[in-house]
């Protein structure tokens, strides 16, 4: 029990110190949110004209393609990317050495990092979402016209699905470092299958069937595509509980994959460092 | 003088070369994460014309894979032989690392670069992408294009000028690195930005193309070249936007040498 009570109480000095950390760098922060609002701007603009010379269509109005990459620029914001880079560096320059004597799990401590990355992205993003939503003529009534009864519980399953899955498919990119003398590669892949597979450049839905199939059985479709198609009503109820249960599994299997890595890594660390 | 930057340039490729053969597997993940990136690329670019009807902003889906493929050339060149030395520029200054660089009888950015490596693992991507603008080429070809010496001349004069536009836009981002303890965001704000290079300017509203031509010339990379060589342009509005990347990626420089001019030398690196 005394265990427990610790870590507890140092799971929430770190959570606080990693929040105290993120904030310190407004500069980086502020160059983040203005390169990634201009570089939004200019997708929606690209889809919006897309959408728009082409009255006959009627798989996304425009403005259901604005509303979709509004949400998308949140969900993708929340995402620390940085994380196996992280972790791998921690494994490489061997800080894992002297963080595994702490009283709490090294992977514990990552997990705290995303999560206050993503807590603190979350409040400084929102606010420009909410302007969005007041600024942008026809945003709300759009985002109102599609929203269905059952999200207020079902978009923050989506979320929590897909924020998981987020963490956890990084962490496992991270201790490749075990094995490997960089992560660098690994990771840079992952980027690449995140822009195609997560719906955060081009709206996921429109993937042809046999393409959603096999990105459905990815962690980066969860991680985007699945919680903002989910809040824009998108999905309909038995296409939401098949692919939550589907995202269950992905979340699970990742998480196996990370345990199996991790319990066989931390046999062959030599703590030496590079 | 020449022959001493060619001397360097040389120096820098060898070490470069004999680097990053070290760390072969960099090689395979490189092509592969490039692969998957252009597919994706492309992929969005056909998905958004086909919802758009198969034209968009009088652009024919060719046309916009064509504007997509010099984007790709240009995008590999940069990552190639620029990458490498300006965005490690944060990490230098952080970790005081840029002393050296700055006492070097060289401008700052030459002397960036020598002390830095070309990221000679992307070749085959960048010779990858080359083969993608020639598919490209020839597509426009059967659609009526033509193809001569003059205009493959000014496609390859304002493409050029867009290469400068990526490197001004990079010296944008990175240069506040010298202006604090610790700037990490710099290389994402890039990829961020010049990632709406690869549409055609005509999908934009007006005042985006205003801030995309003149402002941030982003259109300047991969768009006006193409809108240059399809003859949608005409000689004045194509000599206007020349001078534009141009002055653009020369205030650029005297930001970055501004900044660097700020230099304290005190950061903690820890």
């Amino acid at each position: 029990m005394a265990d427990i009570r610790v870590l507890i109480r140092a799971s929430a000095v770190h959570f606080g110190q990693c929040l105290q950390a993120a904030l310190m760098y407004r500069s980086a922060l502020a160059i983040f949110v203005v390169s990634e609002a201009f570089a939004y701007a200019g997708i929606i603009a690209f889809w919006y004209g897309a959408a728009n010379s082409n009255p006959n269509q009627a798989f996304y109005k425009p403005m259901a393609l604005v509303l979709y990459f509004c949400l998308v620029s949140f969900h993708h914001g929340i995402q620390h990317h940085a994380s196996s880079r992280d972790i791998g560096s921690d494994i490489r320059l061997g800080k894992l050495s002297y963080s595994i004597v702490r009283p709490f799990p090294f992977l514990l401590q990552a997990g705290l990092r995303s999560v206050a990355f993503t807590l603190t992205y979350s409040l400084l993003l929102a606010p420009l979402v909410v302007a969005a939503f007041i600024f942008v003529p026809d945003l709300w009534t759009t985002f109102c016209a599609g929203i269905l009864p059952g999200a207020v519980w079902q978009y923050p399953v989506a979320a929590a699905i897909g924020l998981t899955a987020g963490w956890l498919v990084r962490m496992v990119i991270g201790v490749l470092a075990f094995d490997m003398a960089q992560i660098w590669g690994p990771d840079t892949c992952f980027i690449a299958l995140y822009y195609a597979a997560s719906g955060s450049v081009f709206p996921v839905d429109l993937l042809p069937v046999w393409a959603l199939g096999i990105v459905k059985w990815t962690p980066m479709y969860y991680m985007v595509g699945f919680p903002v198609l989910t809040l824009m009503g998108r999905l309909n109820p038995v296409q939401f509980q098949t692919e939550a249960l589907q995202g269950c599994v992905v979340v699970t299997l990742t998480f196996v994959i990370l345990a199996l890595m991790w319990r066989r890594g931390i046999k062959v660390f030599e703590a030496i460092g590079i | 003088m020449i022959k001493y930057y060619w001397n360097l340039f040389k120096r820098i490729a060898v070490i470069s070369t004999s680097s990053m053969l070290m760390y072969r597997s960099n090689m395979v993940f490189f092509l592969l994460f490039e692969s998957f990136f252009l597919v994706a690329n492309l992929g969005g670019l056909i998905l958004g014309v086909n919802l758009a009807g198969g034209h968009l902003g009088g652009w024919s889906l060719n046309e916009v894979l064509f504007v997509a493929s010099i984007y790709g050339v240009s995008h590999q060149f940069f990552t190639t032989f620029f990458m490498g030395g300006l965005f490690s520029v944060g990490w230098f200054v952080w970790s005081g690392r840029m002393d050296y660089v700055l006492l070097k009888p060289l401008h700052p950015l030459i002397s960036q670069h020598a002390a830095s490596e070309f990221i000679i693992s992307n070749t085959p991507n960048l010779l990858i992408n080359i083969g993608v603008f020639i598919i490209f080429c020839l597509r426009v070809s059967d659609d009526g294009v033509t193809f001569t010496f003059l205009n493959l001349l000014i496609l390859a004069a304002f493409s050029l000028a867009g290469l400068a536009v990526r490197y001004g836009i990079a010296l944008v981002v990175v240069a506040p690195a010298f202006l604090a303890e610790k700037l990490a965001g710099g290389e994402d704000a890039y990829w961020a930005l010049t990632s709406l290079a690869k549409y055609p300017t005509g999908v934009f509203p007006r005042v985006m193309q205003w801030i995309f031509t003149f402002l941030l010339p982003l259109a300047s990379v991969a768009a006006i070249p193409a809108e240059v060589f399809f003859g949608k342009q005409s000689w004045t509005s194509a000599a206007l936007y020349l001078g534009s990347a141009l002055l653009f990626s020369w205030v650029a420089v005297k930001f970055y040498e501004f900044s660097a001019s700020r230099y304290q030398s005190v950061n903690s690196g820890a």
